[in-house]
């Protein structure tokens, strides 16, 4: 049988996973872990439901809990609205910002935002929450050692300019066959991309150099579109000009 | 707004809506009854390998295992054409996902987790993958024994290939045609095998109980199919078989014929006659249970200098996957009508069923109609271009009319549909056809094409009613037809409504099937259910009001050519205030003093298709479209030729219906069809990789259209009398997506300026002029 925890604090959390002997898994939304489940993908019994510890569900100024949902984020501007691409408004509902930038799913789209933004996370681990800034820990994935813990993002919300534009090969509602984020920051410029390859890319550059940036980029070929065909896409979008406009 | 008094042609409510909206309808799904056992299926990874074990050891020890049976059990082939398919895998795996095991067990975790202790050893062969593939002289045999297989006469399968069936047709001197043409075209289209995602998902219970009787419950289209097949494959006496079937949510085809009926019958069995349920997952529902078909195809197009058709060359090779089952009467559905709706004296068509290593297919809204269509408004489109004619002017030129032939020689009536009016009608809606606008570096650009559809069923076809009555006058009538969301249950009650002159409050309709108690019939598919048990209903109508009429002669003491009906009485013609109810005659009259006369009204009422025949295997000659329904579809496109990325602005149908029962639910059929038209044309079908196994086997990968994805539709109806046809209605549930890949190709090819012929149209596709099609 499964059993599901559902710690109110970090003692108890700590608690719990010394009592763990099996595989565990943390569960938030929930959006992956039941579809997978009923797959019979999911192997691990004991299920920590991490909502309901402290500062998890928390929107503030300075923090945005792991489990606050995707229809929720409306600060800045590119943060919501790379939210609002993701999915549907139903599962939104669902969708968390830590479970987007943690699950397993390869997009991970809220991630360019945040890098965009220079987020730091907190990260529950040996006890103690910790704060390191997101690009420190993000390389494909966001690394994180056994038993860490996403509790929170923190990131400055000044609106900046930026581009957004989602490919999708059928309607809105569909993972990305190419998700670009432009942003105008302070040294230049950051370019972020998912589903243009099997991760998400992203590099900040000084200028405005197409060619650069294009080949900063390596494009993958799959069942959604060529790695040519998202070359063209991102061709097309660079060569709207940089994001120097506010929105 | 015009308050129209009659039940015919209103906009009534469904009978099934309330409990569809509240939740209250059910489904084969939820219908458990105590002690049923549940199953869960081990699945072949493979397209096709040889199986050298089965290892069931290890999953039979856990707990709440009944028993793990494997295809070797069960030496019968299933099929409603063509008995081609084993109840599960024998000694070979011929697609992804195919049944090689079964779990029985006391509830479905247990027999899930037993599966996954299920080892199978297999010995790998090369799949094949592709029509062209299967029809190359030197390739694998998918099914060695192809002519043993049992089939009715007009299969006509193709000893040493991978051709279940050939339908030829031969008409005029196709030679001389092509001899005399001032212009002639080629054109070739494909089409992805794909899945009808309907919104329920399979599902059959069985149990056998001490008395022999087998009760089926199933997510059936065609519960008298299934009574008939299990019969004749299982040999059991087919009035010991009683199949129920409820709601059932969407079939589009997926549900005819048979399906997992067979499989609960045969893991009843095996643990001695206990329930079982069989209950796909919706990935089991894509890849286990068949899908769509797929298609490549060439027609040749000859013509004069006018652009009047001279002949037609059509090569349609449909592809069914790993079995053919029902999918060979589609292949031959597809040459009956190879021309599509316009006069061709020169034809000359050979029509495949095609083996493939991918999952199986079985009928699909349309029945072959969608993908030859698609094949023959691609190579008229192409026509018009090369002789530089209006696409609408071409098929107005060419349009059917009464006089001519079909493909098959058979002579078309008064009640054929007017196709130049629905050509019109769309044209009148879409203007110039040919206009191409620039609109901020997108294009916008339209089209126009025709479509028919006849069904391809038995010669025999057959549908009955029966009408009983209730103390209160109202009546019930009972049919064999299911509702699957198509809303014939509601038209029946307005046709028997409109015949007894009753309010429709007064007549209630069975929603359920049980084939021991209702009359048979023959499937709900075909696009028939509306004209075949609505005319049983009228007839079964007109004979419970010959025995009311019996009953009020005898009383009012009056002549029954005197009397008259309305309002739910029967009355004198001449003293409309002297008569008598309907409560008071239904169930026998009674006079002042007790004594009765004549009893309970029963009315009876049967159709059955007149005048078919089968088609000469070698010409195609013969009778077997019954009623054809022909319409005119036109699309709008907005495209970007950068990215791709493109809208279909409009699409609009026109179709001659002979007669609508109900606007609005005859309008949701149409538009329905059109929808599932686009989402079959720009989204769905099947990916494989190159080992043959399915890649979006589920709808996160495998898109249909959403609530938010749809065009304006616009949906025009005309009404040339079926004269054969309940109060002169004729079937319009399918023919509304077949014109539609035909319609957004062309109008996409006209905005690109070159062909767009291989569905799924994606954006890259589009975008990439150089892209490998």
């Amino acid at each position: 049988m499964n059993k599901l925890f559902r710690p109110q604090t970090y003692e108890e959390l700590t608690s719990i996973l010394e009592s763990q002997t099996e595989k565990y898994l943390y569960y938030s939304g929930g959006t992956e872990v039941m579809s997978d489940y009923r797959q019979g993908k999911i192997k691990e019994k004991q299920w920590i439901d991490i909502k309901h510890l402290p500062g998890m569900m928390e929107q503030s100024p300075e923090t945005i809990g792991a489990c606050v949902f995707l229809n929720q984020l409306t600060q800045p501007a590119m943060l919501a609205e790379v939210a609002q691409g993701i999915a549907d408004h139903t599962i939104r509902n669902h969708l968390t910002i830590g479970g987007n930038v943690c699950g397993k799913l390869p997009f991970r789209e809220i991630v360019l935002p945040l890098l965009a933004l220079d987020a730091e996370i907190s990260i529950f681990s040996d006890g103690e929450i910790i704060r390191v800034p997101l690009k420190e820990r993000f390389d494909k994935f966001l690394k994180l050692q056994p038993g860490e813990l996403v509790t929170g993002f923190h990131f400055d919300r000044t609106e900046r300019p930026y581009h957004y534009k989602r490919h999708t090969i059928t309607g809105s509602i569909d993972y990305p066959l190419m998700t670009y984020l432009a942003v105008r920051t302070e040294q230049g410029y950051f370019v972020g991309l998912s589903g243009y390859g099997s991760i998400p890319q992203f590099a900040w550059f000084e200028n405005w150099d197409v060619e650069e940036i294009l080949n900063s980029f390596k494009a993958v070929s799959n069942d959604r579109g060529s790695a040519d065909y998202r070359k063209k896409l991102l061709e097309i979008e660079l060569e709207k000009g940089a994001p120097n406009e506010a929105v | 707004m015009e308050v129209n008094q009659s039940p015919l042609g209103r906009n009534e409510r469904r009978v099934d809506a309330d409990v569809k909206v509240t939740g209250q309808a059910v489904f084969t799904g939820d219908m458990y009854v105590s002690g049923m056992l549940h199953t869960a299926f081990k699945r072949s990874p493979h397209a096709f390998a040889k199986i050298v074990r089965i290892d069931t050891s290890e999953a039979s020890k856990l707990p709440g295992v009944k028993r793990i049976v494997t295809g070797e059990e069960f030496p019968t082939n299933l099929g409603l054409y063509m008995g081609d398919k084993p109840v599960m895998a024998r000694g070979v795996v011929r697609h992804y996902g195919e049944h090689v095991a079964a779990v029985i067990a006391d509830t479905k975790k247990q027999a899930e987790a037993a599966v996954n202790l299920i080892k199978v050893e297999y010995e790998i062969k090369k799949p094949i993958l592709s029509v062209s593939d299967a029809l190359q002289a030197d390739a694998e045999l998918i099914h060695p024994d192809i002519m043993s297989y049992a089939t009715i006469p007009a299969i006509i399968p193709q000893e040493g290939t991978n051709v279940p069936n050939l339908t030829k047709i031969r008409k005029g001197d196709i030679d001389k045609a092509f001899g005399e043409a001032a212009h002639t075209v080629k054109s070739s289209v494909s089409i992805p095998i794909g899945d009808h995602v309907a919104m329920e998902r399979r599902a059959a219970t069985c149990r056998i109980t001490a008395d022999g009787d087998v009760h089926i419950t199933s997510s059936t289209q065609a519960p008298f199919v299934v009574k008939s097949l299990l019969g004749i494959f299982f040999n059991i006496p087919p009035g010991k078989i009683i199949v129920d079937t409820p709601f059932v949510g969407g079939g589009f085809g997926g549900k005819a014929g048979l399906q997992l009926e067979g499989l609960a019958y045969a893991l009843s069995k095996s643990v001695g006659g206990r329930p079982v349920m069989v209950e796909n997952s919706r990935e089991d529902d894509m890849v286990t249970s068949p899908g769509h078909m797929g298609l490549e195809a060439t027609v040749e197009l000859a013509a004069d200098s006018q652009g009047k058709l001279l002949g037609l060359r059509g090569e349609y090779n449909y592809n069914s996957g790993a079995y053919a089952d029902y999918a060979v009467n589609i292949s031959r559905a597809g040459a009956i009508a190879g021309t599509g709706p316009y006069r061709v004296d020169n034809v000359h068509i050979d029509s495949r069923c095609v083996y493939t290593n991918l999952p199986f297919s079985t009928a699909f809204r349309g029945f072959g109609h969608i993908e030859m269509i698609f094949a023959v408004e691609r190579a008229m489109s192409e026509l018009a271009n090369k002789i530089g004619l209006d696409p609408y002017e071409i098929r107005h030129k060419n349009a059917i009319q009464p006089g001519d032939t079909t493909p098959v020689q058979s002579l078309l009536g008064r009640s054929t549909g007017n196709l130049r009016g629905c050509l019109d009608l769309v044209k009148n809606e879409l203007g110039d056809i040919t206009e191409v606008e620039q609109v901020d570096g997108k294009i916008r650009a339209k089209s126009i094409v025709s479509f028919w559809k006849a069904p391809a069923m038995p010669t025999n076809t057959d549908a009955g009613a029966i009408l009983t009555f209730n103390i209160d006058g109202s009546c019930n009538i009972n049919t064999g037809i299911i509702e699957i969301g198509q809303g014939t249950k509601t038209g029946l009650v307005q046709l028997v409504a409109e015949t007894l002159r009753v309010e429709t409050d007064m007549v209630h309709v069975e929603i359920g099937v049980r084939t021991r108690t209702s009359p048979t019939d023959w499937a709900t598919a075909a696009s028939r259910a509306l004209m075949m048990a609505g005319s049983a209903a009228v007839e079964a109508a007109q004979d419970a009001l010959d025995q009311m009429y019996d009953t009020a002669e005898a009383v009012l003491k009056v002549p029954k050519r005197l009397l008259d009906h309305g309002g739910g009485r029967i009355f004198e013609k001449d003293h409309p205030d002297i008569g008598l109810s309907f409560a008071e005659i239904a169930l026998g009259y009674v006079y002042p003093d007790g004594n009765t006369i004549k009893g309970q009204i029963i009315g009876r009422g049967r159709y059955v298709a007149h005048k078919l025949t089968g088609i000469d295997p070698d010409t195609g000659q013969g009778h077997p479209d019954l009623e054809w329904t022909i319409g005119s579809h036109g699309i709008q496109v907005l495209v970007d030729p950068n990215t791709g990325i493109f809208e279909i602005e409009r699409a609009i149908c026109a179709m001659d219906v002979g007669k609508v029962v109900n606007p609005d639910l005859a309008r949701g059929q149409v538009i329905g069809s059109m929808s599932m038209g686009i989402g079959y044309t720009i989204y769905e079908g099947f990916k494989f990789n190159s080992r043959g196994q399915i890649t979006n086997e589920n709808l996160r990968d495998h898109k249909i259209m959403r609530y938010g994805q749809q065009p304006k539709y616009d949906v025009f109806f005309l009404e040339t009398p079926q004269l054969d046809g309940p109060y002169g209605l004729r079937g319009l549930g399918e023919p509304g997506i077949t014109g539609m890949p035909a319609a957004i190709s062309n109008a996409l090819s006209r905005a690109l300026g070159r062909p767009i012929r291989h569905i799924p149209f994606t954006p890259e596709k589009l975008a990439m002029e150089d892209h490998h099609e």
